[in-house]
């Protein structure tokens, strides 16, 4: 019998109407694909989800068995004829991204190589600060109808499979954001060896937890929580058993139905709520995560949202890089709340900022860096001078080291490490390989510390007295030259004998030596 | 503790209604035959499946009650005995009326022994010439293990006798199916006159058989167990493992042995003997066996005058003819009511997008498929054409198994997708998705119905089509094709309503729902129209609903397991309509304080259907259609001239015109409306003129 499919005569689909992104997650692989509509948003047309035990493999042995690799090759390669059959190029999706889960399996550079080599598609892992974001950009685009999102201070919790992250709304901005190693399929395997059932499996996971629910305790003891809101692939599995129409569910009711869910069995679990096994299984801990944490907060009633997490969260990758405007914001507010937590001179910070966006506005054509890296470049001047908190003296070692292990809302391990790199920069020697956040860039990311590290020490060098006294910068670019005009300045001397020791990148990336002309 | 009607009971009052039909002499003479060979149909069938699968749970020593209270045995006598009942009445009726009376009209079954001699010679020719070389006679050795013989074929078994040793044996004889069952006979006059197969064969079976002469004769038939189902997590290929059972069924257990009422002592022992038959099993007939082949007699050429008038399909005034399919959907959703209204424009509807260049994908469910389906004709040409041509084969359709494997080796070999069901579920839903590229986009085009993608029974059965291309529908209608097809979890819809996973809840929220309103003093009514009712669940909440005082108006075909008329369910009624379409649609109201929900369905409510197969639900939102529909569930129960109304007791009584009511047959007022429609829509596009313009 021929199996063979013709050779097909449909033309290829616009790939800039049609959009798609994988995900490979904890206990699911799905896809969806979108189309743009007339505003230009992107609309699903298709959603396909299968479940695969990665979260499963990673909390168990922190090792991606072989037969779950296979299972998401064998569910991808499913996919990818659904994108033929679209008329989309299957080996060239909008995003493929990989839950942060995967990061904790020994050979997960393996999983993806082998996902590589036999789907055609480069997979990246998705990092803390994408997830951030996406839960950031959920909330934003989804939630805001939500009665607990008009309160004054609003709580989103998110119970992912490894972490548990933790958004504070003040009056709809973001004004704090935690992060703590607690998760549903984390604390099932950790808890499954205890072959409880029921309360008492309630009760193990309740004390497993406890050490993080005291820390989430403390972390919001300083403020009211008005509503909090839980999302989560499990929760909201399950929503429209608790609520009905986005409605509150009191913690009575909350708890009444953690403590039925408890009692069913597996099997029982999977028949009574529509799920697969892989999501069953983690849905005790979900539930009991989730109440733990209202009731440690003291909250009267929650909020789930009824729509389906996975297929928003896919949605949102597809937006997540196209940053909106309010979303800047947060970021900007973020590296403000840490600038100001180390000391950091805000009306240098601030100053810096507006001179390297001068410079990136102007010299577009030279440095060709995209809307999102003025933004890392934003953060870096912000937050270029926190090592001084540690000490004056190559503060700009401190200042890395205090970036890298600290969270800035919205940013990923990527970002983060430019922005920690850019800032080291801003003084004394420029980048080189024997650094080692430097040396495990890719070359792209390397040119792009470089550039945005010139600016930076260009424009801190024009702010060398801290006194914000230079307001108005007039470029002109000549063959060899960057000569910067200060008009109504007098005397740049200082400004001057900064740039000697600081223009020596600029000149370097950019070939282009930076001259300063008073006004005179 | 819900009461409950036995369902196998209820089916038979069903066919009970069905063979009714052939005792009416208000109608043609030949759509009596027709209805007497569907109540033999219909019991061959019942044979197979029900009385197949209730013969096993006894064997296997399960005393288990059934929701009605019966144990396997009891059910079993009590089947015996209403189909016993049911066989006097078949028989009587054709040889007291049918024959007589066809017999007056020129239409003659004629004995062995009434041929002439001339006919009888023109028959021994035929028998020589066209019979015998088809015919394989088994030998019946009494000390070897006796020949098997196939299923649901007639068999004639004889007694030889051989003058020169004085011996006797037994032979049987089993007619190919590929035979005809009537042989025309040459008459001096106008008429039609026949000689059955088996009666040909007994008078010339001695010419197989030289030197040896036929002493008796008789004629018997076996019904075996139909209900051998494919051990699917056995199965590496369904289709493999399908034609095995296909083969296994011809063979299996005797569950019906019906043999001639005159058949002698002895045959009828040697035949209850090969046929390891019990006499519980052993049916006589008073007359010819295997009646449902009367069929072909019903549609005898020449004899318009003793059938119905014909009712031809009307073209729906939703269909412009000039348009294409896609651009009558994309101007507005469409309903369209099979017969009256023909289903040409869902065959269209695939055809066009076979051809299409911008359609770029074709999915689609098959469940029972027509001998010459134009539908698969058109799936095949789309894969040829490059398309990406998904079909669902249902291969475990019971019955249709050989015809469906042909098919979708055909379709593959095409280029389709072939997938032969879901493991453990029938799919029995009815869509059909077509993905068009337009200006850049993709748009979906859906057609959901509740009768099978099969042009010749979409001649014959009432069923309902619904054609959208709302994006809610189409984006459902992926994520359904999706988990068919094994690429994705079933997810949760957004507008279709999936058995197994939802379907039944549903109905018992909006059931419940409809009690609620009820209990609050609000107005609360369903109707439903279903083919059976058997679901525990689904009654015990009609029989709450009822008991809360919601006005529950039931129109079922066959099975109906709720005892209406009871204190517990007065507020139920149930009619049945039997006519010349069988009633093949699902559609149910619920009235919902005034802002009704109306569903159109592939499932009845049954268990099997809610529990144990893939199904669709299709809430109709369309203001119009939903109106129509609504119009379609009430005018049912104005029927007085072929509806029925199910009694307390499970059987049934006509329902009749009060006095001074017009007498109403409602398949009628439906024929009669699609072509007042059709001929309005007609005449309006007569007065309205399309100038041809000049394209761009």
């Amino acid at each position: 019998m021929s199996r063979a499919r013709k050779t097909h005569t449909l033309p290829p689909a616009d790939p800039t109407l049609l959009l798609t992104a994988l995900h490979i997650g904890a206990s699911s692989v799905s896809i969806i694909i979108a189309e743009r509509d007339a505003e230009g948003n992107p609309t699903p047309i298709d959603f396909l989800e299968q479940p695969a035990p990665l979260a499963q493999d990673v909390f168990g042995g922190n090792i991606v068995s072989n037969a779950t690799t296979e299972r998401i090759v064998s569910i991808i390669h499913g996919y990818q004829e659904t994108l033929s059959e679209m008329g989309l190029d299957p080996h060239n999706l909008t995003r493929a991204v990989a839950t942060n889960v995967l990061h904790e399996a020994t050979n997960h550079e393996s999983v993806l190589n082998r996902i590589r080599i036999a789907c055609g598609l480069p997979v990246s892992m998705i990092d803390d600060g994408e997830m951030t974001r996406l839960i950031y950009l959920k909330t934003r685009r989804r939630l805001q109808h939500l009665p607990a999102m008009t309160r004054r201070t609003a709580l989103v919790v998110h119970v992912g499979p490894g972490n548990t992250r933790a958004l504070l709304f003040h009056e709809g901005l973001i004004t704090r954001y935690t992060s703590y190693r607690m998760g549903t399929h984390r604390t099932r395997e950790a808890v499954e060896a205890s072959h409880a059932e029921g309360p008492a499996l309630l009760r193990v996971i309740r004390e497993h937890a406890s050490g993080n629910l005291a820390q989430l305790r403390f972390d919001f003891s300083d403020v009211s929580i008005d509503g909090i809101i839980l999302i989560g692939y499990e929760i909201q599995s399950v929503s429209s058993f608790l609520t009905k129409n986005n409605e509150a569910c009191t913690l009575k009711d909350f708890r009444k139905f953690t403590t039925e869910t408890a009692i069913l069995s597996d099997l029982g679990t999977v028949k009574r709520f529509q799920l697969d096994y892989q999501t069953a299984e983690a849905l005790i801990p979900a539930l009991e995560i989730n109440l733990a944490i209202a009731e440690a907060l003291g909250m009267k009633e929650v909020h789930i949202p009824n729509s389906e997490y996975e297929q928003g969260l896919l949605h949102d990758l597809l937006v997540s890089r196209e940053m909106s405007g309010s979303f800047a914001t947060e970021v900007l507010r973020s590296a403000r709340i840490l600038a100001e937590r180390y000391q950091s001179d805000p009306g240098h910070g601030e100053h810096v900022g507006k001179l390297c966006a001068h410079f990136l506005t102007n010299l577009q054509d030279l440095h060709h860096l995209p809307e999102h890296d003025a933004l890392l470049l934003q953060v870096a001047a912000i937050l270029h001078e926190v090592g001084t908190y540690v000490s004056p003296r190559a503060h700009h070692k401190h200042s890395e080291y205090i970036i890298l292990n600290s969270e800035i809302f919205g940013l990923d391990r990527l970002d983060v490490t430019i922005v920690a790199l850019v800032s080291r920069y801003h003084r004394h020697s420029g980048p080189k390989l024997d650094h080692p956040s430097y040396a495990a860039l890719s070359v792209e990311d390397r040119i792009r510390v470089c550039k945005l590290a010139a600016i930076l020490r260009v424009a801190d060098a024009l702010e060398r007295t801290h006194a914000q006294r230079i307001s108005k910068i007039e470029i002109i670019r000549t063959a060899d030259k960057l000569r910067i005009r200060l008009p109504g300045l007098k005397d740049a001397a200082i400004e001057r004998l900064a740039m000697d020791s600081k223009a020596d990148l600029f000149e370097q990336v950019f070939g282009l030596s930076v001259v300063i002309e008073e006004d005179n | 503790m819900p009461q409950y009607h036995n369902r196998e009971l209820s089916w038979l009052e069903f066919n009970q209604r069905v063979l009714a039909q052939a005792f009416r002499d208000d109608l043609p003479l030949l759509e009596r035959v027709k209805f007497l060979a569907i109540s033999a149909s219909n019991l061959d069938e019942f044979f197979q499946v029900r009385v197949g699968s209730l013969m096993l749970l006894r064997r296997s020593g399960r005393k288990t009650r059934d929701n009605s209270g019966y144990t396997p045995s009891r059910n079993l006598a009590a089947i015996r005995e209403r189909v016993l009942k049911m066989n006097a009445d078949q028989y009587g009726l054709l040889n007291r009326t049918l024959l007589p009376t066809l017999a007056e009209k020129g239409i003659v079954l004629l004995a062995a022994a009434q041929l002439t001699d001339s006919q009888r010679a023109q028959t021994a020719i035929a028998f020589d010439d066209n019979i015998s070389p088809l015919l394989t006679p088994l030998a019946v050795d009494p000390d070897s293990a006796p020949p098997i013989v196939p299923a649901l074929q007639i068999v004639l078994a004889c007694t030889l006798h051989d003058p020169a040793d004085q011996t006797s044996r037994h032979v049987l004889i089993p007619i190919p199916e590929n035979l005809p069952r009537r042989i025309s006979i040459s008459t001096d006059d106008e008429t039609t006159a026949f000689i059955l197969i088996e009666d040909l064969i007994a008078t010339h079976a001695d010419r197989l058989f030289p030197g040896e002469n036929i002493t008796a004769t008789t004629a018997f038939r076996v019904t075996r167990n139909g209900d051998i189902a494919v051990q699917e997590e056995d199965a590496t290929d369904l289709a493999d493992e399908m034609e095995d059972v296909l083969t296994a069924r011809r063979f299996a257990d005797t569950v019906r042995l019906e043999i001639r009422a005159d058949a002698p002592r002895d045959l009828s022992a040697l035949v209850q003997k090969v046929t390891a038959s019990s006499a519980q099993e052993i049916y006589r007939h008073a007359g010819p066996l295997g009646l449902s082949s009367f069929m072909e007699l019903a549609f005898l050429p020449d004899y318009d005058h003793l059938r119905d008038e014909d009712w031809p399909a009307q073209n729906s005034p939703s269909i412009a003819p000039g348009a294409s399919m896609f651009e009558t959907i994309a101007a507005g959703d469409v309903l369209l009511f099979h017969p009256y209204e023909s289903f040409d424009p869902v065959i269209r509807l695939i055809e066009e997008a076979a051809a299409d260049p911008d359609v770029i994908a074709i999915k689609q469910i098959l469940y029972r498929t027509a001998r010459q389906s134009r539908i698969i004709d058109a799936l095949i040409r789309a894969a040829e054409n490059g398309k990406h041509v998904t079909v669902l084969v249902e291969l475990k359709a019971r019955f249709d198994e050989a015809r469906n494997l042909n098919r979708a080796d055909e379709l593959q070999r095409a280029g389709a997708q072939i997938v032969y069901g879901v493991k453990n579920l029938k799919t029995h839903a009815k869509i059909c998705l077509v993905l068009r590229r337009e200006s850049g986009h993709i748009r979906r085009y859906v057609h959901l119905g509740t009768g099978n993608y099969n042009e010749t029974t979409s001649r014959l059965y009432t069923d309902l089509s619904y054609l959208t291309c709302k994006s809610e529908y189409g984006n459902d209608a992926s994520l359904l094709f999706n988990a068919v097809t094994g690429r994705s979890k079933l997810l949760r819809f957004q507008r279709l309503i999936p058995a197994p996973s939802a379907m039944k809840p549903r109905l018992l929220d909006l059931i419940a729902g409809e009690a609620e309103r009820a209990k609050q003093g609000l107005p609360a009514k369903i109707i439903a129209k279903t083919n059976a009712l058997q679901d525990p669940d689904i009654i015990a909440a009609l029989y709450a609903a009822s008991q809360a005082g919601v006005e529950i108006k039931l129109n079922v075909r066959g099975i109906c397991c709720l005892i209406p008329g009871e204190k517990f369910s007065k507020n139920i009624t149930v009619i049945s309509v039997i006519d010349r379409y069988l009633e093949h649609a699902r559609l149910f109201y619920f009235h919902q304080g005034g802002d009704p929900l109306v569903f159109i369905a592939s499932a009845d409510w049954m268990t099997r259907n809610l529990e144990k197969r893939v199904e669709l639900m299709i809430p109709i939102d369309e203001k119009t259609i939903k109106r129509r529909l609504i119009k379609i569930l009430e005018t049912y129960f104005n029927d007085n001239r072929n509806a029925w109304r199910i009694l307390r007791d499970g059987t049934s009584t006509p329902v009749l015109p009060a006095k001074g009511e017009k007498p109403f047959r409602a398949q009628e007022h439906f024929y009669q409306q699609s072509r007042r429609a059709a001929k309005a829509r007609e005449h309006e596009r007569s007065m309205t003129f399309e100038p041809h313009v000049p394209q761009d």
